[in-house]
């Protein structure tokens, strides 16, 4: 071996000693133990629990029967435990200074428990329409962490979160993510059945951050409204179909999904109600177009220019001016690019519900926030 | 037919040679000079595809370069040194190919054309080679098929690039000997480059050697060995 | 023509014409056939949606049939310029060259997503696709390998795909969508002035190849032939280009980025037929391609949509292409 191999094999060397370098871990070197809380009941949501003890607090989250197995659980600690017991388990820091979020639909809770100023990192932060949560994530110089949907792994080092909260795709990733020093947790507040059930997340936030009562108080609050406005069974006279196309072909919702139950909830009955399952269902297009004849209501999410009204989506296609709710002006539409949908709606059903009461006419006061008739 | 007049002809900045005049009518020609002496140039300058920097090649009297494509794919016709056909036709379709500056827009045969590629094929015996694939053929066979769709563009020139660079010895002096008939019976002009000396003596009617920079034309069959060994710096004996 | 060959035809020509009335009449949504009629003779309809499922049907089936045979046409006129039996407007590039124009248009904010098939789209495509052509005849000079054009092809089609990337960055989430959902690749969704311009494009550019018959013809002797043929070569290259990178990019613009029509299809004809004369092969690919791309549009719909059409392109195409690369292998092995 010549004198220049043997020098480049000592750099090589070295850079394996280096990469063994001992990774400290920032939480097992200080004092995690804090005040234990109120606790709080859980009534509605199916994905996750919550168990006190007398030395920590456990939250756990776990997918629902039929959903794919994922589990996940997080410690509050009360006093200091042994190193024994910390290793190995995910400890609440005493402190937050610095929040990851894979999901946008986190700052939603964050926001109402007025936390949103710990948001450090954001996966898919461009996707976030203008409004007080965007201000505070500009102002936290909150940065993009992720590409698609994957996390880059050296952003989120970069933050040093306390906490990145994950969708629950892939426990692989997780577990990688773990090991590197950042402290991952699931939340898939999404898979519950019903707009209530998903709000009811935000006491598991709540816990994380010791403010149990307000979230409490809150969710009480909007549960009463909800309920109270809240129709007995869909009316089979109000049927309606969901969305737009994707090219050739109509995804539509599961008749279980969240947005199903609140139009249901709203009296509104879907036209797919009989066709169970978890997955969207895919329809070509003719069939919804003949489908769209008969049918009272068609409600759309979609992202449009401000002012988008009815001859605009007409404008889309010739044939939406046959649908029985284009005649009658009975298309509800949230405009996902100038209302809160995808954030703050998830902690307002109340509020979706009343639009849509609003729309069909049930209720008569009331100032619509996401969805409204197209004109 | 062919009359070039004080030609020079260079290739990029290289001055290839020098050509005060030359007049030919009729008969086989071989155009000998080393490599990079400028045979191809000077077949394509006849061509108009490559214009002398000085002189002119005229046809019948007229420039060749502003003589009409499609008049000139009447007056000549080409062989390049290796022909492989894209796509698998037949001996029959190559041999067509040669009519197609006479035929119109949709390239629809004639009775006539059909006529006449049936008299090359009698005339270099390409009965069995007929219906057979062009791309799967010999050599030596698709030279001879190259040369018979030369004869079947029914031109008073013909020129062939090499023709016999990949024959070996036997087709290649049956090629020439068919040339050379051709030349004959149909009172043709056919200049052909060649590197293969051996051959040209006992068929051709005239040596275009390319030397020093000029290009002569030597007319007397005992002289062409000579002028040859001359010119490459062999000895004679 | 030969019997062989008008046998061919024939055989083509009933299967377009069987697949076409099998794509409108056929549907998940179920119309009577007297109803069909009725509505296609009145155009007016019991259920009023009928009528708009009859008539898109209708486009999408004429769409399919046009956007199929200008693929093939474009791919024949490609494979037989540059020799080369894996070229296409899918292969060289000159798909993405198109797709590149559309990009910079939708992406770049200068058209909403239902002006997708306007002039300055179709426009952008041309020169989109015409440029890449430009390119490749330059490299082509230097060029002594079949394969190697394939690969500048390829690479050029990468770059599009991380440009288009990189357009994505400043582009707003419809913008991006209305992308998305082009590049995917359908028949689908044109309106009848859409239809209209898309047929006169397609229509008159595959009939001004017929110029080009003597020079493919000659082509197949090679490039040096072409003058002593009688062939202008400038003017078979103009040719060339224009009826290429107009027919891809008007393909590309309306229906999306569609591949393995454009290469295939010539292939085959070439193979399977007796005639070598263009007159007859440039038709012939034109309903093969109308063939193939009918059909392709048959099985999209059969599976209610679900299968993209790239990918039942591809999966007719990719396998010719395989056995096309064996077949050259062993021609040029032989060599």
């Amino acid at each position: 071996m010549g004198k220049n191999n043997l020098s480049l094999c000592s750099v090589f060397i070295g850079f394996l000693f280096f990469s063994c370098v001992e990774h400290q871990d920032k939480l097992e070197m200080s004092d995690t133990s804090s005040q234990k809380g109120e606790e709080v009941a859980i009534e509605l949501a199916e994905g996750f629990n919550i168990t006190y003890q007398d030395e920590f607090t456990k939250i756990e989250t776990h997918s629902l029967v039929g959903n794919e197995d994922f589990q996940d659980s997080i410690f509050i600690l009360h006093r200091q435990m042994t190193p024994s017991f910390t290793k190995n388990r995910k400890i609440v820091p005493k402190n937050w200074t610095s929040i990851c979020c894979q999901s946008s639909t986190h700052l939603a809770y964050l926001q109402q428990l007025n936390q949103t100023d710990l948001v450090t990192g954001l996966c898919g932060l461009s996707y976030v329409t203008k409004g007080p949560i965007k201000d505070q994530l500009e102002k936290n110089k909150t940065a993009e962490i992720c590409i698609g949907e994957a996390a880059q792994l050296e952003s989120l080092l970069a933050q040093n979160p306390e906490i990145y909260f994950t969708y629950p795709f892939s426990s692989e990733q997780n577990r990688e993510l773990d090991k590197k020093g950042v402290q991952t947790f699931m939340i898939a507040e999404y898979l519950e059945k019903t707009p209530l059930a998903r709000l009811e997340w935000i006491k598991l936030f709540a816990v994380l951050f010791q403010q149990e009562k307000q979230a409490s108080t809150y969710f009480d609050q909007v549960k009463k409204e909800y309920l109270q406005l809240a129709q007995e069974d869909p009316d089979t006279n109000k049927k309606f179909i969901f969305n737009l196309p994707f090219g050739d072909t109509w995804y539509a919702p599961s008749s279980n999904s969240l947005i199903v139950q609140l139009l249901e909830d709203a009296g509104l009955y879907y036209y797919f109600h009989d066709e169970v399952g978890t997955e969207n269902m895919a329809h070509p297009n003719e069939k919804i177009w003949e489908i769209g004849g008969q049918v009272s209501y068609w409600v759309i999410v979609a992202s449009r220019p401000e002012g988008f009204n009815l001859a605009d989506l007409v404008a889309e296609n010739e044939v939406y001016g046959t649908f029985k709710s284009v005649i009658h002006h009975q298309v509800i539409f949230c405009n996902t690019a100038t209302t809160d949908y995808f954030i703050k709606g998830v902690i307002e059903p109340h509020i979706m519900l009343k639009d849509l009461l609003f729309a069909t006419h049930k209720i008569r006061e009331h100032n619509p926030v996401y969805f409204r008739l197209l004109k | 037919m062919l009359a070039c007049k004080n030609i020079t002809l260079t290739a990029g900045k290289k001055r290839l040679f020098e050509l005060d005049e030359l007049s030919l009518t009729r008969g086989l020609y071989a155009l000998v000079g080393r490599n990079g002496t400028g045979k191809s140039t000077f077949l394509n300058a006849i061509l108009g595809e490559v214009i002398p920097q000085k002189g002119e090649i005229t046809l019948d009297g007229r420039k060749v370069n502003e003589i009409t494509t499609a008049e000139l794919a009447k007056k000549i016709s080409v062989v390049r040194s290796r022909s492989q056909l894209f796509g698998d036709h037949k001996v029959q379709d190559v041999l067509l190919l040669g009519r197609l500056p006479y035929q119109r827009i949709l390239a629809k045969p004639s009775r006539e054309d059909l006529k006449i590629v049936e008299k090359v094929v009698k005339d270099l015996e390409l009965e069995v080679l007929i219906q057979r694939t062009y791309n799967i053929l010999s050599d030596g066979e698709k030279q001879l098929v190259m040369v018979g769709r030369a004869m079947v563009q029914d031109t008073p020139l013909i020129l062939l690039d090499e023709p016999a660079a990949f024959l070996d010895l036997v087709n290649r002096t049956e090629l020439i000997k068919h040339l050379h008939q051709l030349s004959q019976e149909n009172d043709k002009l056919i200049i052909f480059s060649t590197h293969h000396i051996e051959i040209i003596d006992r068929y051709c009617d005239g040596l275009l050697l390319i030397d020093q920079n000029k290009l002569k034309c030597i007319e007397e069959q005992t002289f062409f060995m000579n002028e040859i060994k001359q010119a490459f710096g062999l000895n004679i004996g | 023509m030969i019997h062989q060959d008008k046998l061919l035809i024939s055989v083509v020509i009933i299967g377009v014409a069987a697949l076409f009335v099998l794509n409108v009449s056929y549907g998940d949504v179920s119309i009577p056939i007297a109803d069909q009629f009725y509505i296609l003779s009145s155009g007016k309809a019991e259920i009023s949606s009928w009528s708009y499922i009859l008539e898109n049907r209708l486009f999408r089936s004429i769409t399919a049939v046009l956007g199929g045979g200008a693929l093939a046409v474009s791919g024949l006129i490609l494979q037989v310029y540059f020799r080369n039996p894996l070229a296409g407007p899918g292969v060289l590039g000159i798909t993405s060259g198109a797709s590149l124009g559309v990009a910079a248009v939708i992406l770049g904010g200068f058209a909403l997503e239902n002006q997708l098939t306007g002039v300055s789209v179709i426009l952008s495509g041309v020169i989109g696709a015409s440029l890449v052509l430009f390119l490749l005849l330059f490299l082509s000079r230097f060029i002594r390998n079949q394969v190697t054009l394939l690969v500048v092809g390829l690479m050029i089609g990468y770059f599009t795909a991380a440009f288009v990337n990189t357009l994505f960055l400043w582009a707003d989430q419809s913008e991006t969508r209305a992308f998305v959902i082009w590049g995917l690749g359908s028949f689908e969704g044109l309106d009848k002035t859409q239809l209209i311009t898309f047929a006169l494009l397609v229509l008159l550019v595959t009939f001004i190849s017929v110029f080009t018959v003597k020079g493919l013809n000659a082509m197949a002797l090679g490039h040096e032939y072409l003058r002593s043929l009688g062939i202008r070569t400038a003017r078979l290259k103009l040719l060339m280009i224009i009826i290429t990178s107009v027919l891809a990019a008007t393909v590309t613009v309306y229906c999306g980025p569609i591949s393995f029509i454009g290469i295939a299809v010539p292939q085959i004809i070439r193979l399977i037929s007796r005639s070598k004369n263009h007159a007859f092969l440039i038709p012939a690919c034109f309903l093969g391609g109308a063939f193939l791309g009918i059909s392709s549009d048959l099985i999209v719909r059969l599976s209610a949509n679900s299968l993209p059409l790239n990918t039942v392109t591809a999966l007719v195409g990719a396998p010719i292409i395989i056995w096309t690369i064996i077949k050259m292998n062993r021609q040029f092995a032989s060599l």
